[in-house]
């Protein structure tokens, strides 16, 4: 894994944490700022809405009650035709925002010889003038101001229209169509309309700013675009043809919904510049004229925009602040830190004496720096012991190695041993292992004829059992040399041994004594591994006699065996050491593999049979640890013929 | 298609070879300038009069003009008018001729509104409906007669807003301009019931052009020229659509007239369906024999037409 510093991760932790932190503070801040924003604007042009939508019903609605009067006053049939004439023109008279007045009859509505009646008076320049409607080119009744009031029996304003005759003003008429009663029948007589310009409304609401180019625009009972910043679609175009044309639905429905007077506020693009844009459409107090304002998004949103932004650097200057800290904070509790592994470092190169850092912060360092100097005397007392312990322990080992070369050294070394005699020949050899054991061999002459030769293994390892080993033989050839049987050998040496034998050691052994003469050969075995006899017909194991050990118990009777080497016939001694030498595996060498390696070993002498055997157990062990003493004794009888 | 183009081209060889000074004419259209009259402007716009010989002045019409007044009075050499009317006129004792019939099929119309109950032509009986006036009654009345019923009817000037406010339960409307108008206006064509003439026995061709038979004996070539200009006209506004509705908005808008682009490609790709039925493109310029034969019938049972019209009297155009 990279190593990465304390002050890295500490850096990173703290830096990450308050990055999101910052975010999420600013991206909620962003997100209700703008709804806020979003429902401030709503109001706001809600408000102005109303404000025209007001203005324009203040402006309309006395007209529309002085249109009415007149109806009424004309639902009485006393009024001539110059009375009717001089009313409409008293009304232009009087109230400016009228630009001209019709009162006007159904075919012969006023006399059975008028086909037209409708006098109209009208504003100019030079005052008030009065004219009369109708005409083969002009069928008043059927023109929209006209048949709508009547057809639809209420008053009514029309679609707007450009005054061609005046200032080519854009105009709308009010229609009220009056009635009398005529045979008990209400009939429908005529109709009193007022022109009104539209030109202060077109000039007020384009002179209506949202933000910096939000506009207003004004939609007709049809749709049609009689306030729009796209002059193009003032009166050319309907919202219903302009969707058509954009292939947009959605401004389709838009515009469904302003004709049938309902408020709406969403986000689309803008027609004049296709930004996006809040829309509010709102109905106006005409019948189903709506009026709309369209205001970019951006503009809106400009101020939580720098809100965020001024955010967004104030967070970054925190940022870059809290980095320095970080740094500095982390730096100061890592510099005791890393001078204490600085001097951990030297003492762990040897270096106890290295000087520690002078630390004093009573906190968690403080306490380190306490623990490290603690620690780094108790190495040294450590240390101190560890020289003394290792001094004593080598002494120790010295004397000990000393002792185990005097035990070897007790064992007879010299080979080839009793050359003079040619009726045998004997070899013997001790391999030890790293610890003090307790293996023993010995051979001597009883008398003349009888040589004695045997083998023995104490239990357990150590001074104890060289000890034991260094007695047990001491013994055996003090009573050897009294002549008795080998069973007589080992009664005595085991009641030796056992008497005050308090910390129960034990001995296996075997003990043998050849007839020179005859080959005849007597052996007791305490407990001992059985010796293989190699004859020309075979190999064998002698039978196990299966008598106690020696040294545990007095008391103990050890019979007698008996055989005859011819000669060529080899009896071959071993301890334990061989047959449970192990090799890497934790496997034994085995008695098995010991009698049928020795089957080939019929014609060696004494020396190369127990080399073989022993190159043997070397090659099956494999180098594994010689773990007990590997010990090996051959008595090779060769006969009185020789 | 290659026979479109020889025939074209035996048209162009069938003109005579044009003299030094072109020669003079005028010709009134029906209506003020709409995509109606696309390729009349257009074959003024293009030269293709000038190229036939004719030095053409085309007079815009209007609710005020009368073509057939202009006529008779001289004021224009040709003029365009419904078969309908032409006929009538003819039958009155007015001398004119049809030199070319451009309109092949009724356009003429009833729309009404759909949710007022109004499934069939029956279902207008006793209700209101609005209608432009003479030659453009003929058709409904007839239809109202066959279905055995009575409407009231209101007289329509040239807006839609009696139908729109749902003064009139119907109106009369052209399908390439007041339907959609309509549709423009913020009705949804499934809140609307049509009932088209043209899918009755009495689709009669409309627009045709027409001058005095004296005019035709003193100027045979000139009308000759003036139909096949026309025609080319046509032609070029069907192919060239862009181009032909800026034409048509410039004309419009010396008119003073709103100019709503989207309304004037509605118009001009149904004046293409009605120009030439069916991608017929042999129809283009032949008043057919049945369908001036259907007219007259109507026209005589009406008893709007008191004598019979003949129909090689009356067409002087290029033989079906």
């Amino acid at each position: 894994m990279k190593r990465r510093s304390l002050t890295v991760k500490l850096a990173a932790l703290v830096l990450g944490i308050s990055t999101l932190i910052l975010g999420a503070v600013l991206v909620y801040n962003l997100l209700f700022s703008q709804a806020v924003i979003i429902r401030l604007a709503e109001d706001n042009s809600r408000s102005l809405g109303r404000e025209v939508a007001n203005h324009l019903a203040a402006q309309i609605k006395p007209i529309e009650l002085a249109v009415k009067n007149i109806a009424l006053a004309l639902e009485d049939s006393a009024l001539n035709s110059r009375e009717i004439t001089s009313l409409a023109r008293r009304i232009v008279e009087g109230n400016e925002d009228v630009f001209g007045m019709t009162v006007a009859f159904e075919p012969f509505g006023i006399s059975s010889d008028k086909l037209f009646f409708a006098p109209y008076s009208y504003r100019t320049d030079s005052g008030v003038k009065t004219t009369s409607l109708g005409g083969t080119g002009y069928r008043y009744f059927y023109m929209d101001w006209y048949q709508l009031a009547k057809e639809l029996g209420c008053p009514v304003w029309t679609e707007p229209y450009f005054e061609e005759s005046g200032a080519s003003e854009l105009m709308t008429t009010y229609s009220v169509p009056f009635y009398r009663l005529e045979d008990g029948q209400r009939r429908f007589i005529g109709v009193v309309t007022a022109d009104i310009s539209l030109k202060w409304l077109q000039h007020e609401v384009s002179s209506i700013k949202l933000y910096d180019t939000g506009y207003a625009l004004i939609t007709t009972h049809n749709g049609t675009f009689i306030s729009h910043p796209v002059e193009e679609l003032v009166l050319n175009q309907t919202v219903f043809s302009l969707a058509e044309g954009m292939g947009d639905q959605e401004l389709w429905e838009i515009g469904r919904n302003m004709i049938e007077g309902k408020t709406g506020f969403l986000r689309r693009a803008s027609v004049r510049d296709n930004k996006e844009s809040f829309l509010l459409y709102m109905p106006l107090p005409i019948g189903g004229w709506s009026l709309a304002f369209l205001f970019p998004v951006d503009e809106v949103f400009a101020d939580v925009r720098e809100l965020s932004r001024n955010m967004l650097l104030i967070g970054g200057l925190g940022f870059l602040v809290l980095t320095g800290a970080v740094i500095w904070i982390s730096r100061k509790i890592t510099k005791p830190v890393r001078d204490l592994s600085d001097v951990a470092l030297q003492i762990a190169q040897g270096n106890l004496d290295a000087k520690l850092p002078d630390i004093r912060t009573r906190d968690e360092v403080g306490d380190l720096a306490i623990a490290f100097g603690e620690m780094q005397s108790s190495i040294k007392e450590f240390i101190v012991d560890l020289t003394e312990t290792t001094a004593q322990k080598e002494r120790i080992e010295s004397e000990l190695r000393i002792g185990r070369d005097i035990q070897m050294g007790i064992l007879p070394k010299i080979f080839p041993a009793f050359t003079e005699y040619a009726e045998f020949d004997i070899y013997a050899s001790v391999e030890p292992a790293k610890e003090v054991g307790g293996d023993l061999y010995d051979f001597f002459l009883v008398d003349e004829n009888h040589f004695c030769f045997l083998i023995g293994d104490v239990s357990g390892k150590g001074v104890p059992a060289a000890f034991f080993m260094a007695v047990t033989k001491t013994l055996l050839k003090v009573v050897a040399e009294r002549g008795v049987s080998p069973g007589a050998i080992l009664e005595k040496v085991n009641n030796d041994l056992a008497e005050d034998n308090e910390s129960c050691m034990f001995v296996t052994l075997f003990v043998a004594v050849l007839d020179i003469r005859t080959g005849e050969v007597n052996y007791a075995s305490a407990g001992h591994n059985p010796p293989v006899l190699l004859e020309n017909s075979g190999v064998k194991y002698l039978k196990p006699l299966n008598e106690p050990l020696a040294g545990a118990m007095t008391g103990m009777t050890y019979t007698t065996s008996s055989l005859t080497l011819k000669p060529g016939d080899t009896l071959f001694l071993y301890t334990d050491g061989v047959t449970e030498a192990m090799n890497k595996a934790d496997e034994l060498y085995t008695d098995e593999r010991l009698i049928v390696f020795m089957k080939g070993l019929y014609e060696n002498d004494a020396k190369s049979m127990i080399e073989a055997v022993n190159q043997s157990v070397l090659d099956f062990s494999g180098g594994a640890d010689q773990s007990d003493d590997i010990t090996m004794l051959t008595l090779k009888y060769l006969g009185m013929g020789k | 298609m290659k026979k479109a183009i020889f025939l074209f081209v035996v048209c162009l060889l069938l003109v005579p070879s044009v003299p030094a000074e072109a020669r003079k004419a005028s010709l009134i259209l029906q209506w003020l300038p709409q995509a109606q009259f696309a390729g009349f402007y257009m074959a003024l716009e293009k030269g293709f009069y000038k190229d036939h010989g004719v030095e053409m002045q085309i007079i815009p019409g209007g609710p005020d003009k009368v073509v057939s007044d202009y006529l008779d009075a001289r004021k224009a050499d040709f003029g365009t008018m419904f078969l309908s009317t032409a006929v009538e006129r003819r039958g009155a004792g007015m001398s004119l001729v049809n030199i070319g019939q451009i309109v092949q099929n009724s356009a003429l119309m009833l729309i009404a509104r759909a949710n007022d109950g109004v499934e069939s032509v029956s279902d207008l009986n006793h209700k209101k409906v609005s209608m432009w006036a003479n030659e453009f009654q003929i058709q409904p009345r007839i239809m109202f007669q066959k279905a055995g019923i009575d409407v009231e009817i209101v007289p329509l000037a040239s807006s839609m807003d009696l139908f729109l406010r749902g003064a009139v339960t119907a109106t009369t409307a052209m399908y390439f301009n007041e339907y959609h108008t309509i549709l423009s206006s913020g009705l949804r064509e499934d809140e609307i019931k049509t009932f088209f003439f043209r899918d009755t026995p009495f689709n009669f061709p409309e627009d045709g052009i027409y001058c005095l038979e004296e005019t035709l004996k003193q100027r045979p070539m000139v009308a000759l020229a003036v139909l096949n200009a026309t025609l080319a006209g046509w032609r070029y506004a069907f192919a060239h659509e862009e181009e032909t509705l800026d034409v048509v908005a410039k004309y419009m808008a010396e008119a003073s007239l709103p100019v709503n682009r989207v309304h004037q490609r509605w118009m001009l790709t149904r004046m293409h369906e009605i120009i030439i039925p069916d991608g017929d493109i042999f129809a283009a310029g032949v008043l057919k024999r049945r369908a001036f034969a259907r007219v007259v019938r109507v026209l005589l049972q009406q008893e709007i037409l008191r004598t019979e019209v003949d129909y090689s009297t009356f067409y002087r155009g290029p033989a079906e």
